[in-house]
């Protein structure tokens, strides 16, 4: 999770640069906000409507149907600890509810007893060491990023050195030639 | 060896094609007539093993087109079919080559004319030793374009060009009859290979299964045939797609002698001896051919009648021959048809060769009006000349005198109207024969010189190179039908052994032989006959028909020459109604050409000018096709370009009309598909595509059409 | 639906996990962890020499009138000798098969296969640009280092077995694309690309990032593996319309990421703007890596999602009108998997845009990313055959894409001397290419050749991809995909050709000379000229290589052979 937000805010300093440099005045935004509104929102509300109309099977199975707690019930009765199958032939009328709850698992009990932060850390210097060693490319990547895309370095930039100015003598700076004048 | 015997044409051409100027002018000659020569030699080794040893040949060399169930090999099937036309046509070759060499001497293009002429023989023997009908259909092509090339050699001259276009053309007339016989051959058979086509030809006519085209049933076999048929037809100059070789003698006469008289013509005779098993069990097909056959004879002959030019009587009388032969295949004599093909090669090849040696020694004049007394000048060349004429009408014991004879027996026995129609036709035609070769003969040696005392003076006897190949043909049309007879027709001969099939109840050599004697002896009659009447009006003066000669002859000899021509020629001025319009009417060759210009040619050019390519090409298809669809095209391609605005948030709203498409796609689409006609849908987008080209009523300037109609001659 | 933990899962937790995991794990990946110590050693590098040389700037410039090195000069070089070195590690690695880091990273042929390509790519992509770089003044090495890191971030993602660790690596990739984008900061277009492929870019991730989101809410699974199990008995089955809508997502978030239609809008903006050399990279490597991710995904994970029957459809398929055309052009919207439908669309909408989008073009670099477009559908129709011959195809395109993409770039970022503007030293607008046949003839052929590939025409090597693809397509029955790439292939030889024109017959536009190509451009041009020419010598060649994911191929092979078997 730490990474994750880590993650986004390097994205979002990388973003703000790039706007920074583009300098788009911001009333020209304004100008055309509302043009493009109707069918934009036509297509968001296609498109929620389109989703709504699938998701609508699953997630209201997930609430309550009948059939799917029956299926549940048998798999509770297969697959759940004796503890579970105990509760479940003391009382069938109150069952359905009973068993929803039951449905999730504790994981806290499951789990051995660590606090966030150890078992963030566990999973994530040992079994996904991977992800946090990519994440931090990324974050390797954002940085370099910024700098590059910020950061004006040039070769033929002036520079001014104050001490070999300060040192210079003022009758070695204009000499007189010998020979015919030479322009530099 | 096989194999060398059909590509060292191929070599020799290629060489002479490619680096004929490093060659130089002797080089490129002798080097393809070596070439061809030693497929000559080849060839006979050839013969020796697979006709005279019965040992057939059949090399499958590798896959050519392999596509699922069409499969076509590059394959070489050597029999004793084969390899009589490898010796004949190598022969024909290398006599033509050496010939050439000399007849073609002051012509800077020789080696182009070699390299042609190799390719050719290339073509031709791939032709022959085909073993299936793809790489049949190559070679025949490719006799074609050689054909078309050789006759186009002098491209300089209009009638030449002409005459090339003409072949090539009515060729393809043929030619698509041909490739619609091999497609319906696949068709039927699943397959374009030769032994199991004609293993299957009984089955399929035990069981015939019809075509149905527009609902009219079709007989399998009898239609692959006559489409087979029709391809001979264009290559063998039959009756109908005929008007092509009298015009092809504008090519060089060695040419001439090569392609027009003893290969390539045949080709359609050797087309129908290959495919034996299938015209045997094709009846109608089979009468269709004799009567065609024998259509053509009669037709030539009389044609060849009352020509002028020395080449074209004798195209004539080769289109006269060839009617044999498919007279005889009509008549299921298959290999008499072969025979004469063979005796005719021989005897044809020496007149054409000899007329050329007379147009030579005369300084490229052909017509025969102007020629006369050439007997003292040329002895040589008058000597073969008669020998071949001899040889050609059938004089008794010369070679062309064997397959002629067996010829008209097989006719005469057979008892069918097809049959006695062949047999009347042949016999008028060894008539005409008889007197187009005496006239012709006559004409050019014996009647008194006709033209000027310039063309005289220079005229030469053939030089050596030109005499040798004369030799060898005359010593084949004396002996070669006397040697050959009785093996290749004789009674009972295994010499063909299955290259030719013919049913039991078809062979007729028998019944021949039972003929009555007079019979036998009509055709030596009406030889006689013929060449008397040709010695009568040449000679004796009973000017019937030359008078009318010069009324009807307008074009061809300056006026001042007609005159003089006219006075020499004199005389008769009231030659009959009757006899004026059969004269004109042959002298216009039966009006062919008329018919095919005015009431086919011109109608086609018409319509291909006026409806496909002006309401069709450049208005519909232009409207619907190139131009509609391009201006549609730029209307969506402007559009799509404006869908790119370059604002991230309607780059955004793409992608979220995106995501809402797909999802649609998804979960909805199967709900409404079943309401939804996929062919409107389909339709409307097509129409969608198609009709909104541009502002209408606008043309673009384009496609206004631009070229006129060629000019037809 | 959740369930219970199984008791038996407590051992598992408290295995030692430092035995299982240093083992071999390291060992497997151990290119990639060469590539990431390379590129964090090379940015060090980068950084204390630029500042030392900084300090001496000045006093070098006055006294011996040169200027500093150029620390991407270096730095390429070095990521180069990264890119050779890493591909021999690859070679040589040991273990090929591998399911590592704790079901989060997995190696097989068809990744070994892919991460191949990848290197390649990014390897003759910085080839390419080498010279560019260098005369461009892109005086920042951080610009290689994160070529680098962008191509190990898609080696992570093309390996990558898990939900998570798929997001992270396309997530590292994706931000080094942003940066990479914006690189030329001078340049308006560049910022201006880097903007919108940034804004664009992050929808996309929140699109992918709710897609596995909802996978997750609904199946309770993060990992590839897992999700194959559970997908496999979907059917009569309907709880994983949730999970449905998020695979749609996921599949969104990655088409965006290769340009698909209609997630490509960003495309023709971020290719012109960005530099040509990252335009070079852009253009080939992410396709790669996310079409072989694509293939892991789609061909086994969700390969079975299904759920038809949530919407048991009362209006019946029977009634409706079913002739045979009709059947043959719907075939692919109505008996095809969701996830082909997706794909199938998305091609179909690639290729049609791609062909004309591309007709309007006067940049030549818009011009190449809508040609990319349409490659892009092409590689899709592959896909969404979902069988061996599809993905042999899809793999086979990829590395004539890949060979195509580099030639013309190279070509491309070949410098051109400009009279009046000499701030634009290459090729920019598409009239630049009339003086190439004059000043550069043999450039001009081996553009021609490479166009006419592009174009599909027979012996070259393009048309064989093509020829793969859609009898692949024609193979199993999707028919309208098949026509309409063939189509599409006829109009996108319209501006192909049409470029080959100009560059040989048209008039000369702008007054600009070609110079002399560098060398390893020359080298490389060389080596993609002939393998575009002569691939038609042995066609089979690619088709073999591609036979080294044969364990994945087998796998769907056994499983067509059991569906097959069901049906």
């Amino acid at each position: 999770m730490i990474f994750l937000v880590v993650y986004i805010g390097a994205i979002a300093v990388l973003f703000l640069f790039v706007v920074m440099m583009l300098n788009i005045k911001l009333a020209e935004i304004n100008e055309k906000k509302y043009r493009y509104l109707p069918i934009g929102g036509l297509l968001g509300i296609l498109f929620l409507f389109e989703i709504f109309c699938i998701i609508d099977n699953d997630l209201i199975a997930l609430i309550d149907s009948g059939v799917s707690i029956a299926n549940s019930t048998q798999l509770v009765e297969a697959n759940s600890s004796q503890l579970n199958s105990d509760l479940l032939t003391l009382d069938g009328g109150i069952a359905p509810i009973f068993y929803k709850n039951l449905l999730f698992t504790e994981w806290s009990e499951l789990a051995e007893n660590l606090t966030n932060i150890q078992s963030i850390g566990q999973c994530i210097y040992t079994y996904y060491s991977y992800f946090f060693i990519c994440a931090s490319f990324i974050l390797l990547v954002a940085m370099i990023g910024a700098i590059v895309l910020t950061h004006h370095q040039s070769v033929y930039v002036q520079t001014q050195k104050e001490l070999f100015q300060n040192t210079r003598e003022f009758s070695k700076t204009i000499q007189k030639h010998k020979g015919r004048p030479v322009f530099t | 060896m096989y194999l060398c015997i059909v590509l060292f044409p191929l070599v020799g051409s290629l060489c002479t094609g490619i680096f004929g100027r490093f060659l130089g002018y002797r080089g490129a000659a002798v080097f393809t007539t070596c070439f061809v020569f030693f497929a000559f030699l080849l060839s006979c080794s050839a013969f020796y093993e697979v006709a005279l040893c019965a040992s057939p040949c059949y090399i499958k060399l590798s896959p050519w087109f392999m596509s699922e169930m069409f499969d076509a090999y590059w394959g070489f099937l050597f029999d004793s079919l084969t390899v009589v036309m490898c010796v004949v046509v190598t022969l024909v070759s290398t006599l033509v080559h050496m010939y050439g060499i000399s007849y073609m001497e002051k012509d800077p293009h020789i080696p182009r004319f070699m390299c042609y002429l190799s390719i050719f023989t290339f073509f031709m023997l791939m032709l022959v030793t085909a073993d299936n009908y793809i790489e049949m259909f190559l070679g025949w092509e490719g006799v074609g374009l050689a054909s078309y090339l050789l006759i186009n050699f002098w491209y300089t001259r209009l009638q030449a060009n002409k005459a090339a276009i003409k072949a090539m053309l009515i060729n393809r007339v043929g030619d698509f009859g041909l490739a619609l016989g091999i497609m319906g051959i696949y068709y039927i058979f699943k397959t374009v290979d030769f032994s199991v086509v004609f293993a299957c030809a009984a089955h399929f006519a035990a069981n015939p299964a019809p075509f149905v085209f527009c609902n009219i049933e079709f007989s399998t076999l009898n239609t692959i045939c006559i489409l087979l048929f029709i391809g001979a037809v264009g290559k063998s100059a039959q009756l109908g797609l005929h008007a092509w070789l009298p015009d092809a003698m504008e090519g060089p006469t060695p040419v001439s002698a090569l392609i027009h008289a003893a290969t390539m013509v045949c080709s359609g005779v050797f087309l129908i001896a290959r495919c034996s098993p299938l015209f045997e069990h094709a009846p109608t097909a089979g009468i269709l051919v004799t009567l065609v056959g024998a259509m053509t004879c009669l037709f030539a002959a009389t044609t060849g009648l009352v020509q002028n030019d020395l080449k074209r009587v004798i195209a004539y009388s080769t289109c006269s021959q060839l009617g044999y032969m498919v007279l005889a295949c009509g008549l299921s004599n298959y290999s008499v048809g072969i025979f004469h093909l063979m005796n005719h090669a021989f005897f044809k090849a020496l007149l054409f060769l000899s007329a050329g040696s007379v147009i030579h020694a005369l300084s490229d004049e052909q017509d025969m009006r102007k020629m006369g007394g050439l007997a003292r000048l040329i002895p040589f060349t008058y000597c073969m000349m008669c020998i071949g004429s001899l040889s050609l009408v059938g004089f008794p014991f010369l070679t062309g005198f064997y397959s002629k004879e067996v010829i008209l027996e097989c006719a005469a026995v057979n008892y069918t109207v097809s049959g006695h129609f062949a047999y009347w036709c042949g016999a008028t035609c060894v008539l005409f024969t008889s007197y187009y070769s005496f006239r012709c003969i006559f004409l050019t040696f014996s009647c008194k010189g006709q033209s000027s005392k310039q063309l005289f003076k220079n005229a030469h006897e053939a030089p050596l190179l030109m005499a040798l190949p004369l030799c060898a043909l005359a010593f084949g049309s004396i002996f070669v039908g006397y040697l050959s007879k009785d093996m290749m027709i004789g009674c009972g001969t295994n010499f063909w052994g299955n290259s030719l099939f013919s049913l039991p109840q078809n062979v007729l050599l028998y019944e021949s032989e039972y003929l009555s004697q007079i019979q036998k002896l009509l055709p030596i009659v009406f030889t006689t006959l013929g060449a008397v009447l040709a010695f009568i009006i040449t000679k004796r003066g009973t000017h019937i028909v030359v008078n009318i000669n010069d009324e009807m002859i307008s074009t061809a000899p300056p006026l001042t020459l007609t005159q003089s021509m006219s006075n020499r020629f004199y005389q008769v001025s009231s030659a009959s109604f009757f006899i004026r319009k059969l004269y004109f009417f042959f002298n216009k060759r039966w009006f062919f050409d008329k018919v095919y210009n005015d009431l086919i040619a011109q109608k086609v050019i018409s319509f291909g000018y006026k409806i496909s390519f002006k309401t069709i090409d450049k208005g519909l298809l232009e409207v619907l096709g190139p131009l509609g669809v391009s201006n549609t095209l730029l209307k969506f391609v402007q559009q799509i370009s404006r869908l790119q605005s370059g604002f991230i948030f309607n780059y955004a709203l793409m992608m979220l009309l995106g995501i809402a498409i797909l999802v649609f796609l998804v979960f909805f689409f199967p709900m409404f598909y079943p309401i939804i006609d996929i062919r409107i849908v389909f339709i409307l987008i097509i129409s969608g595509l198609m009709v909104s080209p541009g502002p209408k009523g606008e043309v673009a300037p384009g496609c206004e059409p631009s070229e006129q109609p060629l000019a037809s001659t | 639906m959740v369930q219970p933990f199984p008791d038996d899962f407590k051992p598992v937790l408290e295995t030692d996990f430092q035995i299982f995991l240093f083992e071999n794990h390291f060992k497997t990946v151990f290119p990639e962890i060469f590539c990431l110590f390379a590129s964090v050693l090379l940015l060090i590098y980068g950084v204390l020499y630029a500042r030392i040389h900084q300090a001496n700037a000045d006093t070098l410039r006055r006294k011996m009138k040169i200027f500093p090195p150029i620390m991407v000069n270096h730095v390429s070089l070095l990521v180069i000798l990264a890119f050779l070195l890493t591909l021999i590690l690859m070679f040589n690695n040991p273990i090929m098969h591998a399911t590592i880091f704790y079901n989060t990273l997995v190696c097989d042929d068809l990744i070994f296969f892919c991460k191949i390509l990848i290197i390649c790519s990014a390897l003759l992509s910085v080839c390419i640009s080498l010279d560019y770089v260098r005369k461009q003044a892109l005086n920042a090495f951080e610009y290689i280092i994160l070529l680098l890191l962008a191509t190990c971030s898609m080696l992570f993602l093309i390996s990558s077995a898990d939900m998570i660790s798929m997001y992270l690596a396309i997530e590292l990739q994706s931000l080094c694309f942003y940066v990479l984008a914006a690189f030329k900061r001078n340049s308006e277009f560049s910022t201006e690309a880097g903007l919108k492929y940034f804004v664009l870019g992050a929808f996309s991730s929140g699109v992918l990032l709710f897609g596995c989101s909802l996978i997750y809410g609904f199946t309770g699974i993060t990992n590839f593996s897992e999700l194959t199990k559970i997908f496999s008995c979907t059917g009569e089955n309907q709880h994983f319309t949730g999970a449905l809508i998020g695979m749609i997502f996921v599949a969104v978030g990655f088409l965006f990421k290769i340009t698909a239609v209609p997630f490509h809008t960003w495309a023709p903006d971020v290719y012109e703007g960005s530099p040509t050399s990252v335009t070079a990279f852009f253009a080939i490597t992410p396709k790669i890596a996310i079409l072989g991710l694509f293939v892991r995904l789609f061909e086994s994970s969700f390969y079975d999602l299904n759920t038809e029957a949530a919407f048991s459809l009362q209006l019946g398929t029977t009634q409706g009108v079913s002739t045979t055309f009709n059947k043959l052009l719907s075939m692919e919207f109505t008996s095809t998997l969701p996830w082909q439908k997706i794909f199938l669309f998305c091609s179909i909408a690639s290729m049609i845009v791609g062909a004309l989008g591309a007709m309007n073009q006067k940049k030549i670099k818009r011009l190449l990313a809508y040609s990319s477009i349409g490659h892009v559908g092409y590689f899709l129709i592959g896909l969404c055959c979902g069988t061996v011959e599809g993905i042999q195809a899809l793999l086979i395109n990829l590395i004539i894409y890949l060979v195509m993409t580099i030639n013309i770039f190279a070509i491309i970022l070949s410098p051109v001397r400009r009279d009046f503007v000499h701030s634009v030293q290459r090729i920019k607008y598409i009239s630049d290419l009339s003086v190439l046949f004059k000043t550069n003839p043999i450039l001009a052929i081996t553009l021609a050749v490479n166009f006419f590939s592009m174009a599909g025409l027979p012996p070259l090597a393009g048309f064989w991809g093509k020829y793969y693809l859609l009898f692949s397509a024609f193979s199993c029955e999707l028919y309208l995909v098949a026509i309409v790439g063939g189509l599409a292939t006829v109009l996108s030889c319209v501006y192909y050709i049409r470029l080959v024109h100009i560059s040989y017959f048209e008039k000369i536009q702008n007054r600009l000379i070609f110079e002399r190509v560098p060398k390893i451009n020359g080298w490389i041009l060389a080596i993609t000229f002939f393998f575009i020419l002569f691939l038609f010598v042995s066609p089979g060649a690619t088709r073999r290589s591609t036979s080294i994911t044969r364990s994945l191929l087998q796998r769907i092979e056994i499983r067509d052979h059991i569906t097959d078997r069901h049906a």
